[in-house]
């Protein structure tokens, strides 16, 4: 599913840019939601995997009733911006970068994602929902996630991600450099990229952009 | 480094593992990565713990690049735990020795 105005960029300044603790601090988010609900004290830095289920010790039963509250509107309106998220993209934007959000969120959560941005002051041309980690089922009526398979064709110049997995699927798949951001997720891994130098890690935003103050395809 | 690792290349490779007649846990590893030189003293003392019960080998990726990628091995440390010459399980990333083990105890 694709929202936001369908205006063709040229590839070579398309940036793909994750939502969820990339652009927004949903980690620490659903820390204190699993704190208030499950009484379950992870602290943010020990948030070593990528699965929610595996980082607070969650039962499947309380993995599904998160979701629910995660993706409830108030819930992800109320999330704060990552710092220097909307300055840098901004930055990008007016270099004539087409900026394209690409998430894992359920599509149904379309409207809320395009407000956040906005509220946040955050350009972007497009918001894309793929399914990246298998999580929707293939037929699920109404509008649907695009799935790895379809979304490979599409093209960036530049990735910010945050996931180690979907990190190695761009790079590896879609010969996409990567801006890993980051996280104690992904702290524990090398990819093969970061050899190759087709993944940087950057500590933030401001890091991000100095390494990448104006994105595009090496020709 | 433990007296119970074995380096593997893909010349001892199917003695060392498909072979084996104890369940096999492969550590891919290089030197460049800091999370697998953090995660080698917790392979190592599970290498002593578990002597006779478990095979512990580590396979360098930088030396042996057709092992790993064999095995698609895309991001370091990955461990395999083969089994009758199987993989039966593969976990990514830097753990604690408790976390490994649990992982561990169900193939032993």
């Amino acid at each position: 599913m694709r929202t936001g105005p369908q205006i063709p960029a040229p590839a070579a300044r398309r940036v793909y840019v994750d939502f969820d603790d990339v652009l927004s601090e949903t980690a620490r988010a659903i820390s204190d939601v699993v704190s208030l609900r499950f009484s379950k004290r992870v602290p943010f830095e020990d948030l070593r995997y990528f699965d929610l289920d595996k980082s607070f010790g969650l039962t499947p039963g309380q993995l599904d009733e998160l979701m629910r509250l995660l993706h409830d509107p108030e819930m992800l309106l109320r999330m704060e911006p990552v710092a220097s998220a909307a300055s840098t993209i901004s930055a990008w934007s007016s270099t004539g970068c087409d900026v394209c959000v690409v998430t894992g969120r359920p599509p149904a959560t379309a409207d809320v994602s395009e407000a956040w941005l906005k509220r946040h002051g955050i350009p972007f041309t497009s918001l894309l929902f793929v399914d990246k980690y298998g999580r929707f089922p293939a037929a699920s009526g109404g509008s649907r996630a695009l799935g790895l398979d379809e979304f490979r064709s599409e093209r960036f110049c530049l990735a910010v991600e945050d996931s180690p997995d979907m990190a190695e699927f761009l790079v590896s798949q879609m010969l996409v450099p990567v801006a890993l951001m980051d996280r104690p997720w992904n702290a524990g891994r090398c990819l093969d990229g970061e050899r190759s130098g087709l993944v940087v890690r950057c500590r933030d935003w401001d890091d991000i952009f100095c390494r990448f103050p104006a994105p595009a395809e090496e020709r | 480094m433990s007296e119970n690792i074995v380096n593997i290349t893909a010349e001892s490779w199917r003695r060392e593992v498909i072979d084996s007649t104890v369940p096999v846990l492969v550590d891919f590893w290089a030197q460049w990565c800091g999370p697998c030189l953090a995660l080698a003293p917790v392979v190592h003392q599970l290498a002593d713990d578990l002597a006779g019960k478990l095979k512990v080998a580590k396979v360098n990726v930088d030396e042996n690049q057709q092992l790993a990628g064999e095995f698609g091995i895309r991001s370091i440390p990955t461990l395999l735990l083969f089994k009758g010459g199987v993989v039966q399980s593969q976990m990514i990333g830097a753990m604690s020795k408790a976390d490994l083990r649990r992982k561990l105890d169900p193939y032993l």
